[in-house]
């Protein structure tokens, strides 16, 4: 064995470096604060699905970590195959590729879906990037008749125009048995976006309908349109609007030869799928002084404004046009320099909370900045506008040393 | 035995040997003879399967080479076929260690008579001493056969004669040999067997006893008559 | 020991003295890396402070804190990686050339050895990988010590401590090298196995065929990138995104392992039938 002393040496030295940085990897789950949702009072049942995004850490090292009620998974605890195909990230994607496995096959993740009891809808726009000139756009559709689990496709190809320079589909819907697309089309010529919807009959895959029903305000040379679809708490449900808010904004040359913008007009915009009208949304006064909320659950509109101890709230039902709800929500603030991700209370560079709606339930998370300062989560019943949950954040066996500079930063909130 | 049928091998478009048969036997040291570049070393690198070959067969007590039959063949090449940085004890560590056919007597015994010494560098020994080593580490496996490619070229007097002792001795006997030269004068009295080579073709195979006793004529006089005639 | 083992003991003995050296000049060479830039960072701190009045915590708004981190990103800590990362590449052809150069021909008694002649490049291509595992276990070894050096030299309240994980968790580019999880480490190091056997296939094409072997070997590697490529072009342009990308993954795995399979196999050939000394 003499003879073998140096490679025996090799060995070790492999199996005591590498082995201990993997086996650590398995302990590494120690390292992290373990973060759950703390019950103050209330009934645990409303928070059973819900999903806090975060991140954890300092400076170069960020991980990724989803809170539940009862665990916080960080992203580099996953295994390897499960961050592939990244399911995990969200739980409506899981719910998808592992209900719908071989329907989802090919989907592209930035696809849109619709899911009711008896379809499942997917639909993409796909650009033809080969031809420089005049890119030429697709519509591909995919329906999946849950009853019989067949899948039927098919793709409709945007005419070819000067007019239309880029698609970005916004949403899809099944309308009475149609299946009816929402898009973003930006054309080649300044001052030209516009909001379409393609109708298709979802049996013989006959387009029956495009419509702008959005067309660009912009009047001047220097006034820039900004037409987006606001997010619904659930983007895979059937819903009876769509609503967009339409800002157009005025280049102004400053003094000192820098360029500033200003709002010229900003108002939000209903479209009934049903009837495939658009109709005005007017708000009062009061409302129009809100943050510019961005949650809309399919029905209603929540508007909400930061008053001294939390946070006013307001639901506007666009059918009925007439406020539903009117409530102040007291909440401990953490004010923040982060930059804003939606949906969520933003005003003026200042995030309050992030918000989300789910069974005429309203949840609310109080953001925050650091590990040390709990966050409190309040669930309100919209009916009968009393709080029903009230919890926290909070990191259970704290294993760390309290000097270390660590940071919890929340991204989002989501009930499914 | 070793067979060597019909032996066809090419450098490209040129063959080098065309046919070349020919066999060697157990107890007997067989000489190919012919002048530099005829194949001679090509032909003992086919047998031991270090050349791929064109056409023909080699047998080796009937059987084509394997890996086993490396315990029972050796080639003792012109060049020592040990890494430098080793000792001669090293050497013979790693003989011993790859071989079961090495026999380190034996080995102790040729060190003796070469007077080598164990603890010196392959790298540092003479011309002369590398050739014995290098006999050494090929002679010390108890094997049936081993070929050697001129032993004697390039190494100086004294030497010479201590390699061609060991021709003579126990150390060779019973044991199959082939050897190559293109110089036959150190150990013409030795060989048993001459195979004349030329143009990658046999010119002639015959035994040199029976060839003294019947025609009364040496190896030199053959070589004189096949290749000048 | 059977002699596959001994090949593997005999070819690493070959490269220990090289390999030792390079093992010094990296645990050398980072520590030195180490002193310097801890240092340089208390330099910073103790001007910024004593000769510019700052406080303390103006200084680590304006300076940052000093982690490992910013160490691994100096040439100190990577230079000595890339020299080893580049000696064993240099290596995986010098391990089969060095046997047939110079005038003691060794590649003689490497093809006479009473084994099969697979062993010979089964015990290199081992050889090869024990060695890049030797750097890695050794750094990772190493990493600990290092970061202990930078404890003792930068004050706790100017410095963020990190563990070896989080050290390479921060570095992207370190992530091939360490992968993050054990399956991953598989992968990657099988991967890199299968172009050192696809190199050693390649490098025996040279030495059966010598001229025309170089384009053989290089036709070799491109049959074995298509192959690799293979599922790649399938999922692109014919299923459309068919695959998910575990599957993908799976469908690496598997035409990688036929690669090498390949390799060995004609390797295998090439020694037994085609080799010139």
């Amino acid at each position: 064995m003499k003879k073998y002393w140096k490679l025996i040496t090799l060995t070790i030295i492999i199996m005591a470096g590498i082995g201990t940085f993997y086996i650590y990897d398995s302990l590494a789950a120690d390292a992290y604060p373990a973060f759950t949702i703390e019950t103050n009072s209330g009934n645990e049942e409303v928070i059973e699905n819900l999903l806090i995004n975060a991140h954890y850490g300092t400076g170069q090292n960020i991980q990724p970590v989803q809170i539940t009620k009862d665990e916080a998974i960080y992203a580099n605890e996953r295994s390897f195959f499960e961050r592939l195909d990244g399911a995990y990230l969200s739980p409506e994607r899981k719910h998808l590729q592992e209900n719908y496995r071989n329907f989802m096959r090919g989907k592209a993740i930035y696809g849109s879906f619709y899911e009711d009891e008896e379809y499942l809808v997917y639909a993409n726009v796909n650009i033809d990037t080969s031809a420089l000139e005049a890119r030429s756009s697709s519509i591909e559709v995919s329906m999946l008749d849950k009853g019989t689990d067949e899948t039927t496709s098919f793709v409709y190809d945007i005419p070819h125009s000067s007019e239309v320079n880029h698609v970005a589909l916004q949403d899809v819907q099944l309308v009475n048995d149609n299946v009816t697309l929402i898009t973003q089309n930006h054309s080649r010529s300044q001052g030209n976006l516009a909001i379409h919807v393609y109708e298709f009959d979802a049996q013989s895959h006959e387009l029956i309908r495009e419509e702008s029903i959005i067309s660009d305000q912009a009047q001047e040379q220097n006034q820039f349109t900004d037409m987006f679809m606001l997010n619904e708490t659930d983007p895979m449900s059937s819903k009876d609007y769509a609503v967009f808010r339409n800002v157009v904004r005025e280049e102004i040359r400053n003094n000192d030869g820098t360029y500033s913008h200003e709002e010229i007009s900003n108002e939000l915009i209903a479209y009934n799928l049903e009837s495939g009208k658009i109709e005005d949304i007017t708000l009062t006064e009061e409302l129009k002084e809100f943050g510019r909320v961005n949650l809309f659950d399919g029905t209603n509109l929540y508007f909400t404004k930061s008053i001294e101890n939390g946070l006013e709230v307001v639901s506007y039902n666009i059918k009925d046009k007439k406020i539903e709800n009117e409530m102040t929500v007291e909440l401990d603030q953490v004010e923040s320099s982060q930059a804003p991700s939606f949906p969520m209370v933003n005003e003026g560079g200042r995030e309050l909370a992030h918000l989300t709606v789910h069974d005429k339930n309203l949840y609310i998370l109080s953001r925050i900045g650091n590990v040390e300062e709990p966050a409190d989560l309040i669930v309100i019943d919209l009916e009968t506008e009393e709080t029903i949950y009230e919890g926290e954040i909070s990191e259970k066996g704290q294993n760390r040393d309290s000097d270390e500079k660590y940071e919890l930063t929340i991204t989002g909130i989501e009930v499914n | 035995m070793i067979e060597v049928k019909e032996l066809i091998k090419k450098f490209g478009r040129k063959k080098v040997l065309d046919g070349v048969s020919f066999t060697a036997n157990k107890g007997e040291i067989t000489c190919l003879i012919g002048i530099n570049g005829v194949g001679k070393t090509t032909i003992l690198n086919a047998i031991m399967a270090l050349t791929p070959i064109h056409g023909g067969e080699i047998l080796i007590d009937g059987k084509a080479i394997h890996k086993d039959s490396y315990e029972k063949i050796t080639f003792i090449p012109d060049a020592i076929t040990m890494l430098p940085q080793m000792r001669i004890a090293d050497a013979m560590e790693f003989m011993a260690d790859f071989y079961e056919s090495w026999n380190q007597e034996r080995a102790t015994e040729m060190l003796r008579f070469f007077k080598l010494k164990e603890t010196e560098r392959i790298s540092s020994l003479s011309k002369g001493n590398t050739a014995k080593v290098n006999l050494l580490l090929g002679l010390a496996l108890d094997v049936d056969y081993v070929l050697m490619d001129e032993p004697f070229s390039g190494i100086d007097m004294f030497s010479r004669e201590q390699i061609a002792d060991v021709f003579t001795s126990h150390l060779i006997e019973d044991r199959g040999v082939i050897i190559t030269t293109h110089e036959i004068h150190d150990i013409e009295h030795l060989i048993d067997k001459a195979i004349l080579l030329d143009n990658g073709t046999v010119l002639k195979a015959f035994n040199t006893e029976d060839l003294r006793e019947s025609e009364g004529k040496s190896v030199t006089d053959v070589m004189r008559e096949v290749y000048q005639g | 020991m059977n002699r596959y083992l001994k090949l593997v003991n005999f070819e690493f003995n070959r490269f220990v003295k090289i390999y030792v050296v390079l093992l010094a000049i990296t645990l050398i060479t980072q520590i030195i890396g180490v002193i310097l830039k801890s240092r340089e960072y208390v330099a910073n701190a103790n001007e910024a402070i004593y000769q510019e009045q700052l406080s303390t915590s103006e200084f680590l708004s304006q300076y940052g804190t000093m982690s490992f981190d910013t160490i691994v990103r100096s040439v100190w800590f990577l230079g000595p990686i890339a020299l080893c990362a580049g000696a064993v590449a240099f290596y995986i052809f010098l391990i089969w050339y060095r046997d047939w150069f110079g005038k003691n021909t060794f590649i003689y008694r490497l093809l006479m050895l009473p084994t099969a002649r697979l062993n010979v490049f089964l015990a290199k291509g081992t050889t090869i990988l024990l060695v890049t595992l030797g750097f890695i276990g050794f750094q990772l070894i190493i990493l600990p010590i290092e970061t202990t050096i930078l404890k003792w030299i930068v004050p706790k309240d100017f410095r963020v401590d990190m563990g070896v994980h989080e050290i390479i968790g921060a570095i992207p580019e370190l992530h091939l090298i360490f992968p993050q999880s054990f399956i991953e480490f598989v992968l990657s190091y099988g991967a890199g196995m299968m172009v050192v056997f696809v190199l050693f296939t390649a490098i025996l094409l040279e030495r059966s065929f010598r001229w025309k072997g170089i384009l053989m070997g290089v036709a070799y590697g491109v049959v074995a990138l298509f192959i690799m490529l293979s599922p790649l072009l399938v999922q692109d342009f014919v299923v459309d995104g068919y695959f998910y990308i575990s599957e993908m993954v799976l469908l690496e795995v598997l035409v990688g392992c036929i690669v090498i399979a390949l390799s060995i196999w004609f390797s295998n050939y090439l020694l037994k039938r085609k080799i010139r000394v």
